[in-house]
């Protein structure tokens, strides 16, 4: 009777794992649609790259389909800060690395510790991970990235400067040999380039934005020589045109009709100008951004997040993984000319060993990340303001008096 | 049915209030309805929104009620003050160069008899172009490096060199003000058209017989006639220009630094820059305020037009 009854329950039992194994089995096989937000594909070309790695993800992962949505750039921020409020944000969001931060503070995106392993975690730069990680977590993957070097006309400047000092001599030689041309570009709109060309030139003084306990320290020594050297290129050795109208997307234009010897970007700037370095009509090559008291340059990246109002983060994040393999992120680069994100990527004899890429490769050595405040917005924005208000003539002391005592009133200082 | 209600029914009771035979309620309660959703509801809930502290990228400062807190703030803010004065004076220089353009190009019109169609048609182009295409437009002939302006400037050699127009405190505020200006002159100049044909052609040769000249005319008989549609139509473009957003943001943003920041300008940077909904409601109060007193005026002197 015992061995009877022993029997029926594990015919049950067995019944039972069945049965939950053919639901789990339909549930992984059940489609889901999720949707990723690129902000810029309105530009030429730039959908089809990204669409013809999610077609191809699409046909790896029958089972997943892949939405694309766009929107501008400059309506991005808004436009996913809105999306959170409303928990109508898309599963896989690409975004400025800038907001990952503020997006995780605002619980607007979910933590990727779960799914991000440590070894794909080693694959990036390290300066690039650390503006990933909020209060311990990681939220996001880099995904787009690249470190700025400078152009300049090859035909017009034989040595390139290897310092400031030296740059300023060089521009104020090319613009008496050449009347008309201005020997540098530098940006000075409200843009984030302005914020990320001080910040160049800040880094290259030894000077900070935030010291570890998080506290706001611009207004150092090296913060006041920096921004009365990037404001003197104007004021002083007037070797820039107008900065103010200029942001850095607009210098590689100016540069390839002949107005600017020289300005610094990152790789993008050749596929924008059209022109290969050896070309003929106007020569260029690239070096090392010049030094103040040590060589930097900023690093900055975007980033591939996962909304926290996703229904199949599971599926996100087998996306952004897809996205970020060594095969696929190295085709992503090339097509959209951007330096190799991946430390692996980068040893590829297609970026190391390519004349074009090889300096910005080389750039990364001395990479410093983005400053991390609370929010990015208004912080771009005082930053922005403080050296417009240089370049208007305003003291570089009391602009960045005025630009951190707003950072610290509007209370923007990292959090730690 | 009308015998169910009698006559002696009281004013106040609730099925004379819903009868369609005795109380407007019914007629009226499809407006009243979208006037409340679409107006009333928006305004109460900015009102709502000013007295709290509520940023929306900063969850960790909490959203609480602040009372007239946002209000203080702004007004101890010397930016916002600035910004105030700074509204002010781009609406009244906007508005006397709309006003006095628009005035003589009506004093042109109306005495032409050939082409006045052709020149009205082109008078509305500015008029009926989307503003932020005509912003943008601008911007590039004030474009410092590829602008036509300076280009035109140095063919007439006026200038030795490019001017970088909107880097300058100046030269924005004065250029956000005369694109403002070329917006709205032909609604001036067609609203003062039509004023200056109503002056009785009588007066104006009985004058001519009197010996008066142009300028009296203009002065003694043609200004004192239409100065109620003046009143009316300067009080109307105040209220739009006061809060004009849609060329000083596509041509400088509200820069170079803060030049040409206005208080719309200032209130969607702190709505939608820094998402201070608290900060920025209480700016759009004060604006709706303002605008809420150019509006009483308007309307006290169309009653006295009227």
């Amino acid at each position: 009777m015992k061995r009877k009854y022993g029997f029926l329950r594990l015919t049950v039992i067995l019944l039972l794992l069945c049965l939950t194994a053919a639901a789990v089995a339909q549930g992984a096989g059940k489609p889901v649609t999720i949707t990723m937000l690129q902000p810029g594909l309105e530009q030429p070309n730039m959908k089809q790259a990204t669409q013809k790695q999610i077609d191809q993800f699409e046909k790896e992962n029958p089972n997943i389909k892949v939405e694309l949505i766009t929107v501008g750039w400059d309506q991005a921020y808004d436009k996913l800060v809105n999306m959170f409020q409303t928990k109508t944000a898309p599963d896989v969001i690409y975004t400025g690395t800038r907001w990952v931060v503020p997006f995780a503070n605002m619980k607007g995106i979910l933590p990727l510790n779960k799914y991000f392993p440590k070894s794909k975690m080693q694959q990036f730069p390290k300066p690039l991970m650390d503006s990933e990680i909020s209060g311990g977590k990681i939220y996001g993957v880099p995904h787009a990235f690249s470190s700025k070097v400078l152009f300049y006309r090859s035909d017009w400047i034989k040595e390139p400067p290897k310092t400031w000092n030296e740059l300023i001599e060089t521009a104020q030689k090319v613009q008496k040999e050449h009347p008309g041309v201005y020997g540098y570009g530098a940006a000075g709109a409200k843009h984030v380039s302005t914020t990320d060309q001080f910040f160049n030139v800040l880094f290259s003084f030894g000077g900070k934005v935030f010291d570890r306990s998080g506290k706001c320290v611009l207004n150092s020594p090296q913060g006041e020589r920096a921004l009365k050297l990037y404001a003197g290129f104007h004021l002083d050795a007037k070797i820039v045109p107008s900065p103010l109208e200029y942001n850095r997307e607009q210098l590689p234009i100016l540069f390839k009709q002949g107005k600017i010897a020289m300005f610094e970007c990152g790789p993008w700037a050749g596929r924008m100008m059209g022109l290969k370095p050896d070309n003929t009509e106007v020569p260029y090559k690239m070096a090392l951004l010049p030094a103040g008291t040590e060589q930097h340059c900023i690093l900055n990246s975007d980033s591939l997040v996962v909304s926290a109002n996703s229904k199949n983060p599971a599926a996100a994040w087998k996306l952004i993984d897809y996205l970020t393999t060594l095969d696929v992120q190295a085709e992503y680069d090339r097509d959209h000319g951007l330096t190799p994100i991946l430390i692996e990527e980068a040893k590829m004899p297609e970026f190391k060993d390519d004349p074009y890429f090889g300096i910005f490769i080389k750039a990364i050595d001395n990479g410093l990340p983005q400053p991390q405040p609370a929010i990015w917005e208004p912080f771009q924005d005082i930053i922005a303001n403080m050296v417009q208000e240089a370049f208007q003539g305003v003291s570089p002391k009391a602009a960045l008096a005025k630009a951190v005592k707003l950072i610290k009133e509007q209370q923007l200082e990292p959090r730690r | 049915m009308r015998d169910s209600y009698p006559a002696g029914l009281p004013k106040h009771d609730l099925r004379r209030m819903i009868s369609p035979e005795y109380s407007p309620l019914c007629y009226l309660a499809g407006a009243l309805l979208i006037l409340a959703v679409f107006v009333a509801y928006p305004i109460l809930r900015v009102l709502y929104m000013s007295l709290m502290h509520n940023v929306l990228t900063r969850p960790d400062q909490g959203i609480y009620f602040v009372g007239l807190g946002n209000f203080l703030s702004l007004l101890q803010n010397a930016d916002f003050l600035m910004a105030f004065q700074r509204t002010v004076w781009w609406t009244l220089l906007s508005v006397a160069g709309k006003t006095v353009i628009g005035f003589i190009i009506a004093l042109l019109l109306v005495n032409i008899t050939r082409g006045k169609k052709l020149f009205i048609f082109l008078l509305f182009i500015p008029w009926v172009t989307p503003n932020v295409v005509g912003a943008i437009t601008w911007r590039w002939i004030f474009d410092g490096q590829f602008g036509m302006l300076n280009w035109l400037l140095l063919q007439l050699q006026l200038i030795s060199q490019p001017i970088s127009w909107l880097s300058s405190n100046f030269y924005s505020f004065l250029f956000t003000a005369l694109v403002d200006v070329w917006v709205g002159v032909p609604f001036m100049a067609i609203v003062f058209m039509g004023g200056l044909q109503m002056v009785s052609q009588e007066i104006l040769e009985s004058a001519d017989m009197d010996g008066a000249g142009y300028f009296k005319k203009l002065f003694y008989i043609k200004l004192p006639v239409i100065r109620p549609i003046v009143l009316v139509a300067t009080t109307l473009s105040a209220i739009w220009t006061f809060n004009s957003f849609q060329i000083i943001w596509p041509l400088t943003r509200g820069g170079p630094v803060s030049a040409t920041e206005t208080l719309i300008i200032k209130a969607y940077r702190l709505a939608f820059g820094s998402f201070d909904i608290g900060m920025g409601s209480a700016v759009a109060v004060i604006i709706f305020l303002v605008l809420l007193a150019f509006s009483a005026f308007y309307n006290q002197k169309l009653s006295e037009t009227d």
